[in-house]
């Protein structure tokens, strides 16, 4: 089983004539980045993934384009060698849309790099530094039996790993991805290891708890390392060898599965990581077929082991619904036949509500899963598709590329793992609004039932009883304010990405403006969904740097009161200019006439398509909606107005 | 396993790690012949030979071994894959021998 992780076997298989893919993706004249994500999207060993980001190296140096791939800087700082896991990232992000630049460090100079301000890495410009550290750097020295000295030794370790973070923080600005330490194999009593103070395993196991509660507290990135090797094992982790030799930290077998732990929180801090789990019924959430077996044959029993094997997917299925993931069937089967059988059968865990869509019929399942992100208005890269049978699978990787589509076992007891470990719900952050996500969709399925039925929108929107309450950044919505930057694709003018730390720094940042809205209906809250953010380079003018919209209220009118709002605050600070820009991408068409809708006047078309708009806030008119707006927590200035100085006061775009 | 058939199955995990579909893996062959051989792919070289072979080199063999003559000598003796093999012809014979079909070794 232990080859489920290192050879990444929820993956595809690696084509024979992967080497002759990868020279003809080379030869390629225009943008390549989807044909490299396909091509590391197979279960690529340590050769094959050094061959990938060589190719990838080549075709850039000679001026090649990978886009649509997302450019993202990361820095590794280690006290080992790095010459194998360097080329495996870079390979492991591709197949997570990222093209992964690598700044690498000397050898052993984890803190210097860290903590020295004109450090080659502090001055390297990176969004994240990699933590590629082992317990070998720990000042750690076994002291059984000593408490005091255990002590000292972990907060010495402890405070090593804060000031590593600390200074590359204050000196770069960079998140750390921070590991958690595995434990040598090798124990000094047995047993009584564990129980002992001051023993490895306990020095060990203390510090990766202390670390855990400080990397949440400051915002950096946990990498559970030590999980991976307990999952593969400690013995074959380790391999004191490649050690002795080369200073490699552990085992080349295992760096595929290292390399794509890594990427998978890369996608998850770019908001990349998967937000719906799509289920096939027949042999994938229950044994047997049911049009064929009828609801009395298919089995879900409990004590069955085959049986057992289904239900593991159920639950797992509905602990991730639990945690915001969402849920839906693609299924080839009569739907009322199957929607009876989910609502029938008396051991089913996952019942019908648990859906925000639900698609049982005979057309292709790529079809289906197309209509599905439509109706959830998510892109096909949120979806992972869970099915038994190897030509679904086939045909759905082939139609709908961006799709993931784990590979599955013969043996269904192996599913519930398998999705598992492929980590396609990779996630940086937990936020309340995440435990209530699946509901929010249901609900929208309630209020969309509402809209048919009622006599034109006017009255339904009325019949919302909608409220809309709108606040600057603070500490409780920050977290959630950072997933709506980092994950909203398509009611998002210019899709520019922000950590947490640089949120953070706006909250008190005086040219910078934030507002965060959320938004209650009769139906429920539907929580924060709506961000925008405004520097102001010069007095009286607002650029807007992001406005964004979560895309499950679209529809609603809610970005005339958000509008409404800036409008005021506006006002009330003395500007009378707002400029705005849209960059298109491939996913916000919808905004793009976002600005024209609310009366600004198009100033200009940049080369890169990117379009400036201007307003002069004194002419603006709103729409009247049915929203009642709410707002707190604005400063309440009435500055000076200054010289209005016209449109030409809308600062050029930045590339970003 | 005799010696051609390991330099056989070797060819391609040069030419595959070392990226040059032109090596010819001879006795002599040494990392003085190839640039990129220097110590870092002498380890991946042993790593993917110990994943063919099914065997482990010892940090003293990864220390000393120096050129594909030696590597083949190592393997011979130690490689289970090797040694499976022979072991199984053995046993043909033996069992050839027993029906009286095949020559005594």
């Amino acid at each position: 089983m232990r080859e489920l992780y290192s050879e990444l076997r929820w993956l595809s298989r690696v084509p024979r004539d992967f080497k002759a893919q990868l020279k003809s993706a080379l030869l390629a004249q225009s943008d390549c980045g989807l044909e490299f994500q396909r091509l590391a999207t197979a279960a690529l060993d340590v050769s094959q993934l050094t061959s990938l980001a060589k190719a990838m190296g080549q075709l850039q140096s000679r001026g090649g384009s990978l886009f649509p791939l997302v450019p993202f800087r990361l820095g590794v700082l280690s006290n080992g060698t790095t010459d194998l896991i360097v080329p495996a990232l870079v390979g492991s992000a591709a197949r997570y849309g990222i093209l992964l630049e690598v700044v690498r460090t000397p050898f052993d100079q984890v803190v210097q790099e860290a903590i020295r301000p004109d450090s080659h890495l502090n001055q390297a410009r990176v969004d994240v530094v990699l933590l590629a550290v082992d317990h070998r750097m720990l000042p750690f020295r076994a002291c059984a039996g000593k408490p005091e000295e255990a002590a000292v030794q972990l907060q010495s370790a402890v405070s090593c790993i804060r000031d590593v973070c600390e200074g590359i923080r204050s000196h770069s600005g960079a998140l750390c991805i921070v590991p958690t330490f595995t434990a040598p194999q090798e124990r000094l009593f047995g047993s009584l290891d564990r129980a002992t103070c001051g023993t490895m395993p306990w020095l060990i196991e203390s510090l990766n708890r202390e670390l855990a509660a400080y990397v949440m507290a400051s915002s950096n990135v946990l990498l559970d390392v030590a999980f991976l090797a307990e999952t593969v094992g400690l013995s074959e982790w380790h391999d004191p060898r490649l050690w002795n030799a080369a200073r490699i930290p552990f085992a080349e077998l295992f760096v595929p599965l290292y390399a794509d732990h890594v990427a998978r929180v890369l996608a998850a801090i770019l908001g990349k990581s998967r937000k719906v789990l799509i289920l096939d019924l027949d042999n994938t959430v229950w044994g047997g077929v049911l049009g064929e077996d009828g609801i009395a044959g298919i089995n879900l029993a409990q004590g069955d082991g085959v049986g057992e094997s289904f239900l593991s997917v159920q639950r797992m299925a509905l602990e991730l619904r639990q945690r915001g993931i969402l849920l839906a069937i693609c299924s080839k089967n009569t739907h009322e036949i199957a929607r009876s059988a989910i609502q029938q059968h008396p051991e089913m865990l996952l019942r019908f509500e648990h859906f925000a869509a639900f698609r049982a019929n005979w057309d292709d399942k790529a079809a289906n899963i197309r209509a599905i992100a439509d109706q959830l208005s998510l892109g096909l890269d949120s979806m992972v598709f869970l099915d038994d049978h190897p030509a679904e699978r086939q045909l759905v990787r082939q139609l709908l590329p961006a799709v993931a589509v784990p590979e599955l076992p013969d043996d269904p007891a192996l599913y519930a793992r398998t999705l598992a470990a492929a980590g396609y719900f990779e996630a940086v952050t937990f936020s309340p609004e995440d435990t209530r996500r699946a509901d929010l969709y249901n609900e929208n399925a309630k209020r969309a039932t509402l809209q048919d039925g009622s006599e034109g929108i006017e009255v339904y929107l009325e019949s919302l009883q909608m409220t809309l309450s709108c606040e600057p950044f603070s500490e409780s919505g920050r977290a959630r304010v950072a997933q709506l930057i980092n994950k909203t694709n398509q009611y998002n003018l210019t899709t520019r990405r922000y950590t947490l730390p640089e949120i953070i720094s706006m909250e008190t940042d005086p040219t910078v403006f934030t507002l965060q809205a959320r938004l209650t209906d009769r139906f429920g809250d539907n929580g924060m969904i709506s961000v925008v953010i405004c520097r102001s380079e010069q007095a009286s003018v607002w650029n807007v740097d992001t406005w964004l919209m979560s895309c499950r209220v679209l529809g609603r009118r809610v970005e005339l009161e958000v509008f409404r709002e800036l409008l005021e605050r506006a006002k009330a600070e003395g500007v009378h200019t707002i400029c705005g820009s849209y960059h298109p991408t491939d996913r916000n068409h919808l905004v793009r006439d976002h600005y024209e809708r609310l009366g600004f006047t198009k100033i200009a078309v940049e080369p890169s398509g990117a379009v400036r708009w201007a307003l002069s806030v004194d002419d603006a008119r709103v729409e009247s909606t049915s929203i009642h707006r709410v707002s707190s927590g604005f400063p309440l200035v009435h500055r000076q107005l200054a010289e209005p100085i016209g449109l030409a006061g809308c600062a050029p775009i930045s590339a970003g | 396993m005799d010696e051609a058939r390991i330099y056989s199955e070797l060819e391609p995990i040069f030419q595959d790690l070392f990226d040059d579909e032109s090596i010819c893996v001879h006795p002599q062959l040494s990392p003085d012949d190839l640039a990129s051989w220097d110590s870092l792919m002498h380890l991946r070289l042993l790593l993917t030979i110990e994943k063919k072979f099914d065997f482990r080199f010892s940090t003293v063999e990864i220390g000393s071994l120096r050129n594909a003559g030696e590597l083949v000598r190592v393997i011979q003796a130690r490689s289970r894959v090797a040694s499976l093999s022979s072991a199984s012809q053995s046993a043909n014979r033996h069992e050839d021998a027993l029906l009286g079909s095949g020559t005594q070794p």
